[in-house]
Parts: structure tokens; C-alpha cells; sequence
């Protein structure tokens, strides 16, 4: 009896290690989404599709139009426009109402769209939902840009002047006309007073030299600029400028119209008519101010009311193809919350209609994915615009004359790549959902970069003590650790942010490796702030973070992950601070850099837009045989989740925080099902 | 008595202007400011933040300053009970630590009476039935609250509540009822949602108070005077109120002294999971961002209620204990 319970609890054993073994990894369990259309999601080799097309279109095309008399609007306000509290819709509407085409039919009126926002400054929640009516917006995809608030918007030939053309008829949320004397307000009263803007924004300086706005006539303005700027209305598209100063109403706060300004601005407890001004121009925290939004917030946001509720805004300038006055739903309900924690539950419960923010990590997709039939709604696939889901920068120019010269030892770099074992990280950090690979432009995209992409992430110990011997890091100490010229043990460490659990534990994956090829690794994991002031001072030696500049326009917008162009950039702060300052702080960079730099200038004028691409192409090339970064992955597809009967949401998203999503996907036509 | 009061209402003063200098000095501890956090903040978030505009906050703060000016700019303000602008909120702070102050208020008391009622009846009822099986499932369950984490605590009442009810129960009240008026139903989406912060935060306290009350009172039980005064035929339950009980409590009336900044404080990090629109969020996102105006003015207050807090149970413990009374007299 003794022996054959041995042998069978033996063959059990073997059995459950046999299974182990065998069982693949975690495979994504397949959504009730349709199959994604990107091939950078499942670990599978990437093939080419067709690259994208990048596209602009602001010229003055012919807009599809609605006849007015086919206009109509939601039930509520056809209730207030008979009781006379707000004129009829074919006055409310300008006379060509911007023509939305919607992603699936035509919806109904109705409805409470749930959210949640996460502590007392998040207002990206709001603008990315409502918040984003620029003079030109996003087109979806993130490949080109469309006339939004502009009914048209041109260049004349060398991109020097923009002519705009507003929409005649269009309305502020509160009824008053909405005019160039609105963009005048803004460029005479708050871009050019010194009280108030201290140095005009980049965006509206070309050439060393302001803008100058002139206005037209009531509907049109041309912005002048002292040279080329090929780039500016792709800034625009990003900017909400010059239109979000309601004149009529926040005349009374500036000390020019109203010589009571200042004292109105004390007794509210506001410590210069500036403040007061400002904080009264901010949507979320004066709800008085006109908007050209959708919704319009009901209460402050700061408040001690954990809900905040914006509702329609009877004004609203866009119809849907049948000549429905949008949006479609009444209103869109915002629950603080002080944590994730909190928020995750609602979602959970169904309480959350339609949101991939806050919570839309791989780390909580399983708990979702087992909530869909008890919360009533479906995953869909969010894609990410990232150029690489975790790159160790070094800090080019950190303080410490040794460390310097070792990291801008490009072997150095080589030798850590190759010392790396992406799959084994990928398959235990990332949940197997990701390609190795360095920062580099979306890989399917219109500015793919093969070498970017794949050099150096092969798993190669030799390779790597080849380039660190390479580097002179020969001499070796007792423990088997390199030294560095002046005798210490080559000692890095890696400053990671809490925002990123998995991070940290990729880099504690890396320091394994690393130390085979005898170099040390510290992982030091602290919060956010603590880690942008010391990288900010130039204090860290590897700075761990994502990286921007991936996917769609995002590459020529957000460049920092090719070379430095802000103080605030990821590798080589010095030199970003240098770049942006125009030379007067920072350090000079190397030659490759200053070469990067000055292309990128020259972009910014190039009128054409394929000229432009042509030079950030050029860019990324330098960029890639520079080789400043050490990078794990690409990103992998978070999800979001939709209610059943939310209909009109596109079936996957582009997340990126320039695009702004989902606003380019235009949530004022998303609607409920009845 | 009196000379003891006021005394102690003089020396509130010094006490009062070294919290705020200490309490200046380590908010404004951490590298950079309130702008260089919220610049970072941004910047971490992938937002587009240009030099400029970095110019422009910093003319629009007024953060040029050095740091002791502005610490008796600050102090001075505060003497002529202007507390400040908040940065973050963009508001003043009066306004932002009023509104929520009803309801932490409201939290907390629910809390204390929730411990006190709990924790003196089952206290003594530990101490009389010492040893009992009532004895010891209490006192089991006062270490429960007591070794678990707060925090941990919420969160797994609140998954609970979800798993088996079906409710997510973050906040004080639903979505819907948020805005609405007060009515009867209201309330009762109130209590729906009360009981969660309650037991977490009373379970606790309700520990602490049972073990100290069942040793205190143990000590008194066996003293002489207790069994003259059975043997002179006085009801069990009128000695054990009357003498021993008031002896044991002692050292609760000493502690009164921190639930007056409590009431006000509520915690922090059980107000932050659960997602309550208390002040202590306000507090922890104020000092995050290095909002020196909001979180100065939040410590200077509860310092002032401790200190205050204090000198009342100074007061009551004189007026119940007479040892003390005459050991004041001089």
C-alpha cells in the first residue's frame, strides 16, 4: 500500500510540473472587440502595412452643409426656446454649423454619460472629453489636422501669414456673438500685456519676433509672423489660443475696461487683478465663464462636491449630418476620486459609461475583462503612441565629470544594451504583450526607422562585453565588477518613478543581467516630483520613463526622445535647457546634437508639409546613429471600457497626451442606445 | 485654578508661533516649489509646457520672494485672519477648509461616539467578566481592528460590499444624490455609506480603549474600597459606576485633548482611499504640491485645536480627578 501511494503522488508531481511547463504564457484573452488592426499588440514579428499617410487639410475646402430648415435639436432645449429662454435653433446655430460625421449612425438625445476623475488636479480629464475646441483639431488617427472652431484656415505662400476665417453666426455658451473682437481681446489685452503674459509663448513667436494679429472684418483675422513657419497650424491644433478669452464677459475683470478691476480683485481674496483675471478665465474654476465647449461644468472643480456635472450647452456650433444640433448626450457626470482604488470599483459596478483613463493599465485588464457581463460593458483595445513603454535615459549631462564621460561613451551604451534580456522582461513584466525594441517612430508608420528600431537589442553577453572593453572598461575588481578611470567600480543608478510599478521591476530583471557584464546597477524607485527636480538639476545618472514621440504627428511634436529640445527633456537636460533659451542658460551640445537642432529649426518654417517630414526623417536618422537611449519595448495596447448601450465610440483608440484622446474622436456624437 | 488657567492660555501664544515656524519651515523643506512641482507634474504627464509659460507663473505667483519675507508676509496675513490663496485650487483657503469642515465634522463625531459607545461598555464588561468568553471574543475582535491596516481595512470592506451586495460604496453618497437636497432618502444614502468609514476608523480606537479601560479598571476592582462599599450593601452596578469606573478613566479624559484636531483632521489616509470629500485629502494634495498658503494654514489650524484641545482635558481632568485639583492648588 506504502509504495504505490509513492508512486502515485511521484506521477502527480511530474504531472503538475509537465503541465506548468506546457501551459503557454498568458496569452490576451480575446475581447468582444473586433481583432486589432495594428500588428504591434500580439508578440508576433511586425509586419509592414501600408505606412499612413500623414495628411493636413486647412485649406478652405467645401464644407458639407445642412439646409437650415432641417435643423433639430434635443427635446430640453426645444423646451426653452418655446418658453423663449433661448432663441430658436436656427439662431443658436452660426449659419454654417461645423458638419460632424459620425462614427457609426445617427444617434438619439438623451442620456448621463458617468466618469471618474483622480484627485484635485486633474483637469485633462475635462479636456480631454469637452475641453478641446481649438481653432483646428486632431483628426483621429493623429495623422493630420482638421478646420474646427476655423471654418477655414490658410496659408498664403511661404507660410508667413495665416488668414482665419471664423464661423459667421457662432455663439458663445452664454448667447453673446462670437467675434474677431474676441481674438482681438486676446492678442491686444492678454498676449501683449506684460501684467499678464510675461513672454509670449514660442508657439506665437517666429523668427525672434511676436505674432501680429489683424483683424478683417468681423469673421476673419490673419496672423502675420516675421518669417516662414510651416509649423504653426500644427501647433494650433494643440493650442487653445486665440479663441477661449470671451471678451464681453472678462472685460469687467481687466484694470484696461474696468478701473474697478483691482479692487474687485482684493475683496475677493485674490492677490493682484492678475489672479483674479486668471482664475477667472479658467473654465473649471469660474463656471460663469462663456465657453464654446459642448458641456459646460456646473460647479467649480476644487470644490469640496465629489460629483461635478457638465451640462449641454444650447449654443453649440456643430450638427450631424441630418442637421441634429449635437451633442447628442445631456450630460457628462464626473466623480472625484481621491484614489484609483475607488474609481476601479465604480467601473467595475458599471457605474463608468465610457473612460480608459486612470485605470486602463495591463495590470487591472484581467479584473475588468471578468467584470463585462456584471458591469454591462465591453473592452476595446487602446494602442499607444508611445516611441517605447520604458527607457533607461542617461542623463547626458549629469554633474559628475567620470559619469559624464562614461555615459556619452557610445560603446558604453552598446555594451548595456546588449546586456539586456528584453524577451525574458517582456514575457514577466509585460505579460508577453510587447516587441524588443529601442525608441523609435511607430514601426508601421510613415517615419518607421528600421535601424532605430532594432539595434542593439539582441541579448548578447559577449556583444556587450565586446563594447564594454571596447569602451576601456578593462580592468576588472575582485568581485568581477569593471572600474572606471579613476578606480571606482563602474556604480550606476537608476531613479524610477512609483507612477510605473513595472519598472521597477524590469529594472530589477536588468540589474541581473548587468552585473554579468560587470557593471552595478542601483534602483532606486522614489516619487515623481523628487525624480524630475533631481533630473532637472542634472543630479541623476539614469532617469527611467517612458518615451513620447511614437505614433501619428506625435513624432514632430514631441521630439524629446530624439534629441533634447526642453529643459524638462529626458536625456541631456543641460543641453534641452540650451536649445529652448536659445543658448542664454544650459551647456552647448555636441555637434550631432546642434545638427538635430538646427534641422528641427529649419522644420518649423518649411511651408510644405512634406518638406517638414523630409527634415524630421533626417532627424531620426542622426538620431539613431547617435543612439542616446537604452530602451526595452514597445507599448503595449492598454484597453478601455464602453457600456453596452454607449454607442458611436470608435472600436479602439490612439492614446497619446498631445492628441488628447479621445477628443479627436469627437464625443459629442457618441450617444445611448434607448 | 485659575492662575493655572491662564497660565496655560499665555504660554499657548509661543507655542502657537514656534508650530508655525517649524511647520513654514519643513513645508517648504522639499526641493523647489509649488511651481516647480506642478511644471514637473505636467511635464511627467507628456503635457507641452513651454519656457515661457514658466516665465509667466512664476510673475503671476509672485514666487520670487526670499524665504523669510515671505514667511512674515505669510504670518502677518494670517494675524489679520486672511488665510490665503490656495495655488492649487486657485480659491481662497478660508473658503476651501469651510466647506468641507461640516462633514468631517460630522464623520468624526459618528466615529467618537461610535468608539466611545462600543468601547466603555464592553471595557468594563471585560474588566468585571475578566477571563469569560464574552471577554475574550471582544478583546479579539479590538485586536483585529487594532493589527489591521486602516487603509487595508476600507479597501477590503469595500470589495466586500461589491462582491456580495453588489454596491460600490466609495464616497458619502452616490452620484445621484450628490447635488441633490437634503430628504429623507438622502439620509439614508448617507448612512448607506457611513457605516464603511465609521468601523474602519472606530474598530481602532474601540481596541485601544477596551484593553486600557479592562486593566485600569482591573486595578481599581480589587482595591479595599470596593469591597466595603459591597459590604456595606451598595448594588454592584452603582459601585462599580460611581468609584472604580471614574478612577479608569483617567487617562481617557487626557487623550480628549486630540480629538479636537481629529474631529477636524478626520484621516487622512482612510479619507483618501475611501475617496471622502473630507479635509485630510485636502491636506495630503496640498502638501504634495508644496501649496504653502493651504497646507500652512491647515497645520497652523489643528496645531491650534490640539494646543486649545489640550488645555480643555487639562480643565476636565481636574474637575474629575481631586488629586489633581489639589496638587494644582499648589
Amino acid at each position: 500500500m506504502k509504495a504505490s501511494i509513492r508512486i502515485v503522488v511521484t506521477l502527480m508531481f511530474v504531472l503538475v510540473m509537465v503541465v506548468t511547463a506546457c501551459t503557454p504564457a498568458a496569452t490576451p484573452v480575446a475581447t468582444t472587440a473586433p481583432a486589432q488592426s495594428t500588428a504591434t499588440t500580439a508578440a508576433k514579428p511586425a509586419e509592414p502595412t501600408a505606412t499612413k499617410q500623414l495628411a493636413v487639410v486647412a485649406t478652405a475646402t467645401v464644407l458639407p452643409t445642412v439646409a437650415a430648415s432641417k435643423y433639430k435639436e434635443a427635446p430640453a432645449l426645444t423646451e426653452l426656446a418655446k418658453s423663449g429662454k433661448v432663441p430658436a435653433v436656427t439662431d443658436r446655430l452660426p449659419q454654417i454649423p461645423m458638419v460632424v460625421k459620425p462614427t457609426d449612425k445617427v444617434g438619439t438625445y438623451g442620456g448621463t454619460w458617468r466618469m471618474g476623475a483622480v484627485g484635485g488636479a486633474d483637469q485633462l480629464s475635462f479636456q480631454r472629453i469637452f475641453a478641446y475646441e481649438p481653432l483646428l483639431r486632431w483628426t483621429a488617427d493623429y495623422s493630420g489636422y482638421l478646420p474646427n472652431v476655423a471654418e477655414s484656415f490658410v496659408a498664403n505662400a511661404d507660410s508667413s501669414e495665416y488668414t482665419v476665417k471664423l464661423r459667421k453666426g457662432m455663439k458663445w455658451s452664454d448667447g453673446k456673438p462670437f467675434t474677431t473682437e474676441d481674438v482681438r481681446f486676446w492678442f491686444e489685452d492678454v498676449l501683449l500685456n506684460k501684467d499678464i503674459t510675461a513672454k509670449p509663448d514660442s508657439i506665437f513667436v517666429a523668427n525672434g519676433k511676436t505674432v501680429e494679429v489683424k483683424i478683417i472684418d468681423e469673421t476673419s483675422f490673419t496672423f502675420k509672423f516675421a518669417g516662414p513657419y510651416g509649423f504653426f497650424p500644427l501647433r494650433m491644433a494643440y493650442n487653445a489660443a486665440p479663441i477661449n478669452y470671451p471678451a464681453a464677459y472678462l472685460k469687467q475683470f481687466h484694470t484696461k475696461y474696468n478701473p474697478d478691476a483691482a479692487k474687485k480683485a482684493t475683496d475677493a481674496g485674490a492677490k493682484s487683478w492678475v489672479e483674479y483675471f486668471t482664475q477667472k478665465a479658467t473654465y473649471y474654476t469660474n463656471v460663469e465663464l462663456p465657453t464654446l465647449y459642448a458641456w459646460n461644468l456646473t460647479t467649480p472643480y476644487g470644490g469640496a462636491s465629489s460629483v461635478l456635472t457638465a451640462e449641454r450647452n444650447p449654443y453649440y456650433w456643430k450638427v450631424d449630418p441630418e442637421g441634429n444640433q449635437l451633442p447628442y448626450i445631456d450630460k457628462v457626470q464626473y466623480t472625484i476620486h481621491q484614489s484609483v482604488d475607488t474609481l476601479v470599483l465604480q467601473a467595475l459596478n458599471g457605474e463608468v459609461d465610457m473612460q480608459y483613463r486612470h485605470f486602463g493599465t495591463l495590470n487591472n485588464k484581467s479584473i475588468f475583462f471578468d467584470s463585462q457581463q456584471k458591469g454591462g460593458f465591453k473592452l476595446f483595445p487602446v494602442t499607444s503612441a508611445l516611441a517605447n513603454t520604458q527607457c533607461i535615459y542617461p542623463t547626458l549631462t549629469t554633474k559628475d565629470p567620470v559619469t559624464r564621460a562614461l555615459l556619452q561613451n557610445k560603446d558604453f551604451r552598446i555594451g548595456l544594451s546588449y546586456a539586456i534580456n528584453r524577451k525574458e522582461i517582456i514575457d514577466l513584466v509585460y505579460f508577453g504583450q510587447a516587441n524588443p525594441q529601442q525608441v523609435a517612430p511607430d514601426v508601421n508608420g510613415p517615419f518607421a526607422n528600421k535601424q532605430m528600431a532594432t539595434q542593439y537589442t539582441e541579448f548578447s553577453l559577449d556583444k556587450a562585453n565586446a563594447a564594454l572593453d571596447k569602451a576601456g572598461l578593462t580592468k576588472k575588481d575582485a568581485e568581477g565588477f569593471r572600474l572606471r578611470s579613476d578606480g571606482k567600480r563602474v556604480s550606476l543608478t537608476v531613479e524610477v518613478s512609483t507612477t510605473f510599478p513595472n519598472h521597477a521591476d524590469a529594472l530589477n530583471l536588468v540589474k541581473v543581467t548587468w552585473k554579468k557584464v560587470g557593471v552595478d546597477l542601483n534602483v532606486k524607485v522614489e516619487d515623481r516630483t523628487i525624480q524630475w527636480e533631481r533630473k532637472a538639476a542634472n543630479e541623476t545618472e539614469l532617469f527611467d520613463w517612458q518615451a513620447g514621440g511614437g505614433g501619428g504627428l506625435d513624432v514632430m511634436l514631441n521630439p524629446q526622445a530624439y534629441f533634447p529640445d526642453r529643459a524638462s527633456a529626458w536625456f541631456a537636460p543641460a543641453w534641452g535647457d540650451w536649445y529652448a533659451t536659445r543658448g542664454a542658460k544650459g551647456e552647448e551640445p555636441p555637434a550631432e546634437m546642434k545638427k538635430m537642432m538646427e534641422l528641427y529649426d529649419q522644420l518649423q518654417t518649411q511651408p510644405k508639409f512634406e518638406d517638414q517630414v523630409k527634415l524630421m526623417k533626417d532627424i531620426l536618422q542622426i538620431s539613431a546613429d547617435y543612439f542616446p537611449a537604452i530602451c526595452i519595448a514597445n507599448d503595449p495596447d492598454v484597453f478601455g471600457i464602453v457600456k453596452n448601450n454607449m454607442m458611436n465610440v470608435p472600436k479602439t483608440l490612439l492614446e497619446s497626451a498631445t492628441l488628447l484622446t479621445p477628443a479627436p474622436t469627437n464625443p459629442e456624437q457618441y450617444f445611448f442606445a434607448k | 485654578m485659575l492662575r493655572y488657567i491662564l497660565k496655560r492660555i499665555l504660554l499657548m501664544v509661543p507655542t502657537l508661533f514656534v508650530i508655525s515656524v517649524i511647520a513654514f519651515i519643513v513645508i517648504q523643506l522639499p526641493p523647489g516649489d509649488f511651481l516647480t512641482s506642478y511644471i514637473n507634474n505636467r511635464a511627467a504627464e507628456g503635457t507641452l509646457i513651454s519656457n515661457e509659460e514658466i516665465t509667466n507663473l512664476r510673475m503671476q505667483y509672485g514666487m520670487d520672494k526670499p524665504m523669510i519675507n515671505q514667511y512674515f508676509i505669510w504670518i502677518g496675513s494670517i494675524l489679520k485672519g486672511d488665510y490665503g490663496y490656495s495655488f492649487l485650487y486657485r480659491r481662497p483657503v478660508s473658503e476651501l477648509i469651510w466647506e468641507r469642515l461640516v462633514l468631517t465634522f460630522v464623520i468624526s463625531l459618528v466615529t467618537l461616539l461610535f468608539t466611545w459607545v462600543i468601547a466603555f461598555p464592553v471595557g468594563i464588561f471585560s474588566a468585571v467578566k475578566q477571563y469569560s468568553l464574552g471577554d475574550y471574543v471582544a478583546t479579539a475582535f479590538g485586536f483585529l481592528g487594532l493589527s489591521i491596516p486602516n487603509f487595508l481595512f476600507a479597501l477590503v470592506l469595500m470589495v466586500l460590499a461589491f462582491q456580495y451586495f453588489g454596491l460600490s460604496l466609495s464616497g458619502l453618497f452616490s452620484p445621484d444624490y450628490v447635488e441633490a437636497p437634503w430628504s429623507l432618502a438622502k439620509v439614508g444614502n448617507l448612512l448607506q455609506h457611513l457605516w464603511i468609514p465609521v468601523i474602519v476608523l472606530g474598530l481602532s480606537g474601540t481596541a485601544g480603549m477596551i484593553r486600557t479601560m479592562r486593566a485600569n479598571l482591573l486595578d481599581e476592582l480589587h482595591k479595599p474600597y470596593v469591597t466595603t462599599a459591597r459590604a456595606k450593601g451598595q448594588s454592584k452596578f452603582k459601585t462599580l459606576l460611581r468609584y472604580p469606573v471614574r478612577a479608569a478613566l483617567n487617562p481617557f479624559v487626557s487623550t480628549i485633548g486630540y480629538t479636537l484636531p481629529n474631529l477636524v483632521s478626520g484621516s487622512i489616509i482612510v479619507s483618501v482611499v475611501l475617496s471622502l470629500p473630507t479635509t485630510g485629502p485636502l491636506l495630503l494634495a496640498s502638501l504634495m504640491a508644496q501649496d504653502m498658503y493651504l497646507a500652512g494654514a491647515y497645520v497652523l489650524l489643528l496645531s491650534s485645536l490640539t494646543v486649545v484641545g489640550t488645555l480643555v482635558s487639562d480643565i476636565l481632568l481636574a474637575w474629575l480627578d481631586p488629586r489633581i485639583r489639589l496638587s494644582l492648588r499648589g
